[in-house]
């Protein structure tokens, strides 16, 4: 009982200075977007002499910077949704019918091989196809995405899936559902956790890319926060509060829909993985 | 999530994609578009666009710009070639003309209203591609207060600049900031000091290596490699682990005396500090050669030659070299402006312009390197930064060239 | 299967078959056949600019496997990547196993070590970027430590530390997580037992932890494997290659070659040589653990 308690007490030590060292950047990208270019180059550490929000009023001034926040969300967004009607569509008849089928066996390694394949390798021909088919805009950069998400998100449900067994489905299916109904009302509910799993990894993916973006979108209207955020860093790179404060506004949306969702975010992930 | 929950997002996604599906498209064809390459200048840009457009409201045309220059060679190299692009005079942008990629603008009237001698240095193959607008050189920039405050005058040979270097370390002032953790910066500074004080036209040593020379039998290109590097200590940071923004802030913040910098270096210090009072002067002489401004075309517009806005596009350059649009711009971009009639004296930089004006101004090497030479260098100089072995850098520069000019 | 009334089987094939078409469509479309039409590119010399090219075969693959720049690349991945996934492994494993104690503050402790993996990479390198110039610099001269004034990227041998640093920083976030969640599924019954019979920590960790945890592990290594060898947005933001090309990582030389040096056809070689080494390793490395595994 005591090496117990011992152990719990070392534990609290251990995780509250990685805390830390996990905290200290955050808190110097915080405090520096408050200060003033003079501010900053006097401490560096310190705290801000009062809440100097001109950094901040400045970027929210600046239309593009809306424009960008909004394309950055209907990106993430319409992705997203696609990642979650497409990706465990097609992962359910593979992980089910892998075991038995050859060529189900194929299409699992067939579309699972992508994710090791480095994105410079067929960067200039995708680019290439979509400007022929004249969609080298939003449109392609959501196509781009989905393809590019099939490969990691048919790896982790078909692994999910695998150590589901298929008691329910066969229940169902005696009872003459249809497999469509099987699939949205049994399986899908069931994929849940692991669906979380791959809608926030995507979802990171989709709201913090710079590649493709930078490839494809071509206006500011077109332009999402990312790009808006390395322009703005090349644009005012010598006035440090300045980035800082770009950072943090970047971030921000990301933090909050972290904050409000954590619980959901590491349950869903931990009760995906588990399985997997 | 219950069904019902489903639903209601599902609908809102549809709502949410009708809505924005005008948005998701790309750029009209009828739309002019202005790639330029220069992130500083997106507020002139946007600026002299708006006003051209109010001047011819039947065509629209936009601004993009690019966070580097990657998007414009996968523009080419995806065949959607923008109808105006900033370029730049290098080898990269001499194969896109070779491939016929920019329209031959030869004989255009708007080519009369600039320069005719920059002008000249800017055809290929004797043919005009580009439309050049303003010039960066290279400058000294020198704290005028602390020269003053140690009674120290404008160096015009290395050794005077070597002898205030070491009055300031006596002093315990910083004498230089150099932003060399950056490759690009740092094979700026090299090029444009080779080019400036040693040969005005460099890359022919190195095409007479790559037949077969070395470096080190050029006795200017070694005595400037070696004084070169000397200068680099004079520093109080390791020069690698400074970049340009620290050296911009060290230099407005009168933390260092001097910095050497291109031309555009003079709008930043300005807003980083509009009362430094500092003097962007010709860099010294540091052998027989005299110093010329070393630089290049900075604003170099092609016309796509298979652009479906060829005349918008050709109205719109013609508007740009008009007598106002050119004076706005370059008192917006503060750049020496090539434009016959504009009258602009930049603002402590009277010792370039007048080089300018004299025809003091050499074309940087990479001009005429191959592509990557520089990169390459940049690399071994940052070695040479390390282990200050002059003779293993000579080395290293020799096998490289050879490499770059005889590749296949 | 079993069947049922109708016919079955055709009504479930076909739905299949459906389920499948648009994310196989997109995925062959977008994905797969513009890789192989990258494969063909690399067997030839197009620079990326040029409208005609000649077909080469494989004189890329030879020229790069004498490439001194290209073997210093694959020197500093392959060191970097080993590092990366021993760090990372051994942290993480640790880090899981600390939030699983019943410590105060649990579900805080948990939510704040996920927070370093929402911003972005190219974020964390810039923040991390200013820290190790400005701020360690700072902090030096307050505390009087010369050492942290010099900066650790600027150090030839100490950058690819710097960049390990920033790296392990963001990228413990989601292995943690999974780790956590595969402690979840050791049986609580067996631990206790096993310390009724007297077995001290680390043998409970050796026998009965590791075994569960395995399966969660070999999918950590295979994605910190590919991450170690793709290494580029952080190294991007914190050294840009250098000093002198000490930590130029082999995608950073690929972006370089193919976008600055126009030698794409070179690039697009060295990125699928890249490719097949990756799915060497895995492989290897997914049967090893495979072996191992508590439920077969």
């Amino acid at each position: 009982m005591r090496n117990q308690r011992r152990m719990r007490a070392f534990s609290f030590v251990v995780l509250l200075v990685g805390l830390g060292l996990i905290a200290v950047p955050f808190y110097l990208t915080i405090v520096s977007a408050f200060k003033t270019n003079a501010e900053l180059y006097s401490g560096f550490f310190r705290l801000p002499q009062g809440l100097y929000l001109e950094n901040f009023s400045f970027i929210v001034s600046k239309p593009t910077f809306w424009v960008s926040l909004f394309n950055s969300v209907k990106v993430t967004f319409v992705g997203l949704l696609g990642c979650a009607v497409l990706l465990p569509m097609a992962s359910y008849p593979i992980a089910r019918r892998m075991g038995g089928s050859r060529v189900y066996r194929f299409l699992y390694f067939f579309m699972v091989a992508g994710i090791f394949v480095p994105f410079v390798v067929r960067m200039m021909p995708v680019i290439k196809l979509l400007n022929s088919l004249g969609i080298a805009d939003q449109r392609g950069l959501l196509l781009l995405y989905l393809g590019g998400a099939t490969c990691e998100g048919v790896f982790l449900i078909t692994g999910y899936l695998a150590s589901v067994p298929n008691d329910l489905e066969e229940a169902a299916y005696i009872d003459g559902a249809s497999t469509l109904q099987v699939f949205t009302r049994i399986m899908y509910p069931v994929m849940q956790p692991i669906i979380v799993t791959v809608l926030i990894k995507n979802g990171l993916w989709f709201w913090n890319d710079f590649l493709l973006p930078s490839l494809l979108l071509k206006t500011p209207e077109q332009r999402t926060l990312v790009l808006f955020q390395y322009n703005f860093k090349g644009e005012y790179a010598t006035q440090y509060p300045l980035v800082f404060a770009c950072l943090l506004v970047a971030v921000l949306p990301m933090m909050v829909f972290y904050l409000f969702m954590q619980k959901h975010i590491i349950g869903g992930m931990m009760a995906g993985a588990v399985k997997g | 999530m219950k069904k019902m929950q489903w639903l209601s997002m599902a609908l809102i996604a549809a709502l949410l994609l009708s809505l924005s599906i005008p948005a998701l498209a790309s750029v009209d064809e009828g739309t002019v578009e202005l790639f330029s390459q220069k992130k500083e200048n997106v507020e002139i840009y946007d600026t002299i666009l708006a006003d051209f457009m109010t001047a011819n409201p039947d065509v629209k045309i936009v601004q993009t710009t690019t966070a580097d220059g990657t998007t414009f060679l996968s523009r080419v190299a995806t065949n959607d070639i923008p109808d105006i692009g900033g370029v730049f005079l290098q080898s990269a942008y001499f194969n896109m003309m070779d491939e016929g990629y920019f329209l031959d603008m030869t004989g255009e009237a708007f080519l009369d209203a600039v320069n005719p001698d920059i002008l000249a240095l800017s055809t290929y193959n004797d043919k005009n591609y580009v439309l050049p607008l303003t010039l960066n050189g290279f400058a000294l920039y020198i704290n005028m207060d602390i020269y003053n405050q140690h009674g120290l005058s404008i160096p015009t040979t290395y050794d005077e600049l070597i002898a205030n270097c070491e009055a300031l370390t006596a002093a315990g002032v910083t004498p230089f900031a150099f932003p060399f953790k950056e490759t690009a910066p740092l094979g700026q500074n090299f090029e444009r000091l080779l080019g400036g004080v040693v040969d005005h036209e460099a890359w022919k040593v190195s095409e007479a290596v790559a037949a077969g020379g070395t470096h080190s039998d050029n006795a200017a290109f070694v005595d400037f490699v070696n004084k070169w590097y000397a200068l680099s200590r004079y520093t109080s940071t390791d020069s690698l682990s400074t970049d340009t923004d620290d050296c911009a802030r060290m230099f407005a913040n009168q933390e260092v005396a001097m910095v050497f910098n291109g031309t555009w270096g003079n709008s930043v210090y300005m807003s980083l500090n509009p009362d430094l009072n500092y003097e962007g002067v010709m860099p010294p002489a540091f052998g027989e050669t005299t110093p010329f401004t070393c630089g290049t075309v900075d604003i170099a517009l092609t016309i796509g030659a298979d652009s479906k806005n060829v005349e918008a596009a050709k109205r719109f350059l013609t508007y740009f070299v008009s007598d106002e649009a050119a004076q706005k711009f370059a008192e917006g971009d503060k750049n020496p402006n090539i434009v016959n009639n504009v009258h602009y004296v930049i603002p402590h930089m009277s010792a370039i312009t007048a080089a300018l004006d004299d025809g003091q101004f050499s074309l940087i090497p990479s001009t005429y390197w191959p592509a990557g030479y520089r990169d390459e260098l940049q690399v071994l100089l940052q070695q040479l930064l390390l282990d200050g072995d002059t003779d293993a850098f000579l080395a290293s520069w020799d096998a490289m060239t050879v490499e770059f000019y005889t590749a296949d | 299967m079993k069947p049922r009334k109708g016919n079955p089987t055709l009504e479930r094939d076909v739905t299949h078959a459906l389920f499948i078409m648009p994310s196989l469509l997109l995925y062959t479309l977008f994905s797969v056949i513009p890789i192989l039409i990258g494969v063909y590119y690399s067997m030839t010399n197009w620079n990326g600019i040029t409208r005609a090219y000649k077909f080469i075969g494989l004189r890329n693959y030879v020229k790069m496997l004498g490439d001194a720049r290209f073997l210093r690349a694959v020197s500093f991945n392959s060191r970097y990547v080993i590092m990366y996934m021993l760090c990372l492994l051994v942290l993480c494993v640790a880090l899981g196993l600390l939030l699983n104690q019943k410590v105060r503050w649990r579900g805080f402790f948990r939510s704040a070590y996920f927070f370093p993996a929402v911003i972005g990479m190219l974020s964390c390198g810039l923040i991390f970027r200013q820290i190790f110039g400005y701020g360690f610099a700072t902090l030096g001269d307050l505390l009087g430590v010369e050492a942290l004034k010099s900066n650790i990227l600027a150090d030839p041998d100490l950058a690819i530390f710097g960049v390990l640093f920033v790296n392990l920083w963001q990228g413990l976030a989601i292995p943690t997580v999974l780790i956590l969640a595969g402690l979840q599924t050791i049986p609580m019954e067996l631990n206790e037992s096993a310390s009724l019979d007297g077995a001290s920590g680390a043998q409970i960790f050796r026998h009965i932890t590791m075994p569960f945890l395995l399966p969660t592990i070999s999918m950590i290594l295979v994605l910190a494997l590919k991450e170690g060898l793709m290494i580029y947005d952080y190294i991007l933001a914190l050294t840009d290659g250098g000093p002198a090309g000490r930590t130029e990582s082999l995608t950073m030389l690929i972006m370089k070659l193919g976008f600055n040096e126009q030698k794409f056809s070179l690039a697009i070689a060295e990125s699928i040589l890249l490719a097949i080494v990756i799915i060497m390793v895995s492989v290897v490395q997914i049967n090893i653990t495979n072996r191992k595994k508590v439920y077969g």
